[in-house]
């Protein structure tokens, strides 16, 4: 726990606003889409894409970037398949990460990731290297 | 649950995250960010600054990614070291 409250402490120290804020919508439209694609688009009966819609509203994303985001992923609308992936990697230090990326291109996204990791002293490694010194669990912030 | 001067961070399990969060909008307290997370069952103190630095930027440059959502490390600075980097 301490890890996670210094890691967001060194955003604000470097003036970063939490996730970058052009990122944000696309983070959040990107969460909807795969929460739509796995659990329909009514928010009743999916809770993950309630959750990610109310986020999305918390941040004043507009509702009708939220609704096509909703449309793309159950395929109303046409707008590519975003899946979910997760990759395990070494930093510096023997640090271990986990990155959760959502991306219509897989081969492109495994490929930047990779060059990411090289690039900074780390490497890529394979499903299952790290993930086993974590434990999943469920967070809210207020 | 952690407390920090601007927030409170609550974890569930995995499968109760949803609930957990209903139960506290209910109770009238918003709810700024919900999600699956990864906690690391360890942390691994990074105590020198300049690896400390790379392994920071590695995390920007990650988080800068187009497709990436979000990164989760089991990495320690401490408040020192922190606030050397900063300057």
């Amino acid at each position: 726990m301490a890890g996670h409250s210094k890691w967001s402490k060194v955003k604000r120290f470097k003036g970063a606003i939490d996730a970058k804020r052009g990122k944000l919508f696309s983070r959040f439209s990107k969460e909807i889409m795969v929460a739509a694609r796995m659990g329909g688009g009514d928010m009743d009966l999916n809770p993950r894409l309630r959750s990610a819609v109310l986020g999305a509203r918390a941040q004043n994303m507009p509702n009708d970037t939220i609704d096509r985001a909703i449309k793309k992923g159950t395929g109303e609308i046409a707008g590519g398949i975003v899946e979910e992936l997760i990759y395990e990697g070494y930093g510096p230090s023997g640090v271990a990460l986990i990155v959760e990326a959502a991306t219509d291109n897989k081969n492109r996204t495994a490929a930047d990731i990779r060059r990411i990791f090289s690039k900074n002293n780390g490497h890529l490694a394979a499903t299952g290297a790290v993930s086993y010194l974590f434990k999943r669990k469920g967070l809210g912030r207020r | 649950m952690v407390v920090d001067e601007e927030s409170y961070l609550v974890t569930t399990p995995h499968d109760q995250l949803y609930q957990v969060g209903e139960a506290i909008r209910q109770a009238g307290i918003p709810i700024e960010l919900q999600k699956l997370s990864f906690i690391p069952e360890n942390l691994v103190p990074v105590q020198d600054s300049s690896l400390a630095d790379q392994v920071l930027r590695l995390c920007d440059e990650l988080e800068e990614n187009e497709d990436v959502q979000s990164v989760h490390g089991n990495f320690d600075i401490a408040e020192e070291t922190l606030a050397k980097l900063a300057h």
